[in-house]
């Protein structure tokens, strides 16, 4: 029984002094984010140690691997939006004289995580991604950054700032925003029309419907009728397409989360005879391009794919050879309306004024 | 024995815990004081900076309408460094603040994106000036000129847009909110508001205040 009570004290004095220690902790214990950056490699350690005097406050400039070798990250090249962006960063890489690996995470969170630390391993000077997934994606970030490697997201953006350098962000909502106006402009605005959707795991499906409905919603006389998923996919959505016109055959307009669903949608409408449909895509492929021309779509928005690359890798030089971009870590790059008045100058997601 | 000696202990961690307040009971919904992960409420956000922050930074840099349109002699690109502001970087759109002098010539209210058009006291350039009335307001002009709002201090695109929608609830409440537009027509304003560049022909300014003469 002593001994129990013995035991009892100490247990409640060693309890307090654990308490009286730690705190409550969780308020002030937030490492400031500026530590990792010192995790440099080691051979990096006294250049680093060199410069610190000078920028003191500013956190330390991440100088790359130690190669010259840039990583060019995407999703599948099956769709000519990713492998326009990758072939622009390779070109412009290439040019400012870094050597290139290309490389796809087929929007697949895990495998961007490997190609990262592939990335690492190889001890790229930076790397170039269109990421797989706002939050998955800042985890492999902060890896290449722990290990000096800077790395600039293009076309997607992920829910942190302080892990990448920068962040060239394709304004999906503006340019959303901006072919729903042109669609409510050509359907009077009235009328019933359908939407299909894109991919539910692509943030930027979301984000694209949320700024169609942000603008058509506000007309009381437009009726969405149908509303469907088509994965972003061309097959599915002439396939839904089909559906729909069974039961809603006097629709006046689609409303397509991307361009290959448009090109899907507008099939399907040919298929079944119906005219003066107005259709609306979002990227600005060569295939919708053409269909513009021809009177079978409406407009779609240009995602900027080729400037988008450019401006990354041009980013990723200036900031290894000065230690800053000089710019915003965020950066919004607007789409821009293309209908038939300028789908002339549309060839491979450029714009040639 | 052992057992009761563990238990004891454990009470009184927890004890101790309770009453040196370490272990809290956050309600549900309230758990965003804690996390700092703060649900991002545009209404508020907008609300909390435009009459105190917004509307003084527009009116303290709006140039005159006519006086710019003289000065850009057709080009208003031209002036995009003097007077404008890109949203970003040096290929984005340009946007303006303005402000003048000037009568309704029209009131049009057939489509929701309603606006009247407008001459300038002192300008008679061939150039179309559209007002926007609303009740929607066609693009983000307003926003973009804003020094005070950044894309960079937000969580995403959808949060940055989202700003833009609750300053255009923002200007009907406050521009609009007891004005029959209609009964404008051939009327005396006064304004100031803010146009994003995209042809020289024509310029479709969103006002953030207004008087009627």
């Amino acid at each position: 029984m002593r001994i129990s009570k013995k035991l009892s004290t100490m247990f409640l004095a060693a309890a307090m002094t654990a308490m009286v220690f730690a705190g409550c902790g969780t308020k002030t214990e937030q490492a400031p984010a500026a530590t990792t950056e010192a995790a440099a490699p080691a051979e990096e350690a006294k250049p680093a140690e060199e410069a610190k005097p000078a920028e003191e406050a500013a956190p330390a400039a991440l100088k790359g691997g130690g190669s010259d070798l840039i990583v060019i990250i995407t999703p599948s090249h099956d769709n000519p939006f990713f492998k326009t962006e990758a072939d622009a960063a390779a070109e412009k890489a290439e040019a400012l004289g870094y050597k290139v690996l290309v490389v796809s995470h087929d929007d697949d969170a895990t495998k961007q995580s490997e190609l990262f630390d592939t990335a690492i391993a190889q001890k790229a000077a930076a790397i170039i991604c269109d990421n797989a997934g706002a939050d998955a994606t800042v985890e492999a970030v902060k890896k290449a950054r722990d290990a000096g490697i800077p790395t600039f997201l293009i076309d997607r953006e992920i829910n942190e700032t302080g892990v990448a350098i920068s962040q060239i962000v394709a304004n999906n909502y503006q340019g959303a925003k901006l072919v729903a106006e042109k669609f409510v402009e050509t359907m009077g605005e009235k009328g019933k029309y359908a939407e299909l959707l894109g991919k539910e795991s692509d943030t930027n499906a979301g984000v694209r419907s949320k700024a169609f409905h942000e603008v058509i919603d506000q007309y009381p006389d437009l009726k969405m009728v149908a509303q469907q998923t088509a994965n972003w996919s061309q097959t599915e959505a002439y396939e839904k397409m089909e559906t729909i016109l069974q039961s809603n055959p006097d629709i006046t307009g689609v409303i397509c989360g991307n361009d290959t669903m448009a090109m899907g949608s507008a099939a399907a409408i040919k298929a079944a005879g119906l005219k003066n449909v107005a259709i609306i895509g979002v990227d600005g492929s060569n295939d919708v391009r053409d269909e513009i021309k021809a009177g079978n779509i409406t407009a779609t928005a240009l995602q900027q794919a080729y400037l988008i690359s450019q401006m990354a890798v041009e980013q990723a030089d200036k900031y290894l050879k000065e230690g800053s971009t000089g710019l915003e870590e965020k950066q919004l790059v607007d789409c821009v309306l293309i209908d038939k008045s300028n789908a002339d100058k549309l060839d491979v997601f450029k714009l040639n004024e | 024995m052992k057992n009761k000696i563990l238990i004891a202990g454990l009470a009184s961690v927890i004890l101790l815990s309770s009453m040196t307040g370490c272990v809290k009971i956050v309600k549900q919904g309230q758990e965003a004081t804690l996390t700092n992960e703060v649900a991002f409420d545009a209404g508020t956000n907008v609300a909390g900076i435009w009459e105190s922050a917004a509307i003084p930074e527009l009116t303290g840099k709006a140039v005159e309408l006519g006086a710019l349109l003289t000065e850009a002699k057709g080009d208003i690109e031209s002036l995009a460094d003097k007077y404008g502001k890109r949203a970003q970087g040096a290929d984005s759109a340009v946007s303006f603040t303005v402000k003048g002098s000037a009568k309704v010539e029209s009131v049009f209210t057939e489509s929701a994106a309603g606006y009247m058009t407008i001459t300038v006291d002192g300008y008679t350039g061939p150039e179309v000036l559209k007002l926007q009335t609303g009740s929607v307001f066609k693009g983000t002009a307003v926003r973009d000129s804003l020094d005070i709002i950044k894309f960079n201090d937000y969580k995403n695109q959808v949060d940055y847009a989202a700003v833009s929608t609750s300053i255009h609830d923002m200007i009907k409440k406050t521009v609009y909110g007891n004005v029959d537009v209609k009964s404008l027509v051939g009327k005396q304003i006064e304004f100031v508001g803010c146009f994003t560049l995209s042809k020289n022909e024509e310029l479709i300014i969103t006002p953030v205040t207004m008087t009627v003469k």
